[in-house]
């Protein structure tokens, strides 16, 4: 059972052999009966492989399953907000901001002082100190930032995507056409006040990235909603 | 989310039978999960370049293997499982096991020739694309498959 001719056997099935290799094999099967008893059975194996029907699970898993992906997308919401309350100061922005900080400082010690003259320096001086929150927010100084214009090549993908969506429209169910459109447009509505603020200061580092977010965002939920059109046609 | 729900029971079946042919009974619910949620946080990167169904099965072989990996079924493991099993399982011809169902007898194939039996047999891909799939070489996978076969040949022929 172990020589070469058994050996070359599910190769043989599978159609694996060099044509000599295969008249070989076919001549030695002529001649040997247990070779082709094992090549029946090993042929017998393939096809119950193949001929395997698969059933659903008997558990339910969907519940489980929706629930996971609706916690994922409330992390990415989260996140896509932290995202958002990241501000980036131009230097001279950035040194008003810490005067400002500074002089609020300064003026809620002296009313607490001249109010609560009773509270120790300590307390005072605890209450008042600046505490950075690792998740309040970065700074950034402009120097350092990076501006991502929206380019051209995404503005055509989006455009692509909507024309292709379109089309595809009546395959989705209602209520996920609902869904696509409001958030579509709140991107937009994010777009167009990100466009106009632009024409004012078209410098300006937030906004830029304010923009290019979104329609990155707009972006991927477009190719989103183009698989699911494709998926059901 | 409800048009995802809908390829969620188009496709079930087949990616819990193939998480619990490759990982066993015990995992199956919880990897199959994990399937579809993967599915859903990759959707963007479906082109429609192949049908869904074929790209989902991709993913569903991804989670699997990454799980395997995970549960320690190593690529030493793998190749060296083969020969002993066999000889151990051909051993037991005397034994009165008739016709077992094949997805019994898969449970007693060694892990590697399981593996390999699933992917080609089964579920229908090339000896090349498993290679690359376990990082083996196709002159493995062949001979997992064959050893597979030779051990399950007891329990469907007979």
């Amino acid at each position: 059972m172990n020589d070469d001719r058994f050996q070359r056997l599910s190769d043989y099935l599978d159609g694996g052999l060099s044509p000599a290799d295969r008249v070989e094999l076919e001549r030695d099967l002529e001649a040997d009966v247990e070779l082709r008893t094992v090549l029946a059975e090993l042929r017998a194996v393939k096809l119950s492989g193949e001929a395997v029907t698969d059933l659903s699970p008997d558990t339910e898993l969907w519940p489980a399953i929706a629930g996971r992906i609706e916690a994922d997308r409330v992390v990415e919401l989260s996140s896509e907000r932290r995202a958002r309350r990241t501000f980036t100061f131009t230097m001279p922005q950035f040194a008003a901001a810490m005067i400002g900080a500074l002089l609020m400082g300064s003026g809620a010690v002296w009313m607490a002082r001249s109010l609560a003259p009773d509270v120790s320096p300590d307390a005072i001086q605890t209450a008042t100190a600046p505490v950075i929150e690792p998740d309040a927010g970065e700074i950034r100084l402009a120097a350092t930032g990076t501006v991502r214009n929206p380019s051209v090549k995404s503005d055509l993908a989006i455009a692509a995507l909507e024309l292709k969506l379109a089309e595809e429209r009546s395959t989705l169910d209602t209520s996920t056409v609902r869904i696509i459109e409001e958030s579509l447009a709140k991107i937009d509505r994010a777009i167009e006040s990100a466009t106009v603020a632009l024409e004012t200061d078209p410098r300006n580092v937030w906004l830029n990235r304010h923009l290019a977010d979104s329609k990155a965002r707009k972006l991927r939920l477009l190719e989103k909603a183009a698989v699911l059109a494709t998926v059901r046609t | 989310m409800e048009a995802f729900e809908r390829l969620y029971r188009t496709h079930v079946a087949r990616i819990h039978g193939l998480t619990r042919r490759m990982l066993g009974e015990e995992l199956a619910d919880e990897v199959t999960q994990d399937v579809f949620v993967r599915a859903w946080t990759k959707l963007d990167s479906f082109r429609g370049d192949s049908a869904f169904g074929t790209w989902l099965h991709r993913v569903a072989v991804n989670v699997v293997l990454a799980r395997r990996k995970e549960l320690g079924r190593s690529r030493d493991r793998f190749i060296g499982d083969g020969e002993a099993a066999v000889q151990r399982e051909t051993g037991t011809t005397d034994h009165p096991v008739l016709r077992l169902e094949l997805e019994t007898a898969l449970t007693k194939l060694p892990d590697g020739a399981r593996q390999v039996f699933v992917l080609h047999d089964v579920e229908g891909y090339r000896h090349r694309e498993i290679a690359e799939m376990l990082g083996v070489t196709t002159g493995t996978t062949k001979a997992q498959l064959h050893r597979a076969r030779m051990i399950l040949r007891q329990y469907v022929s007979r």
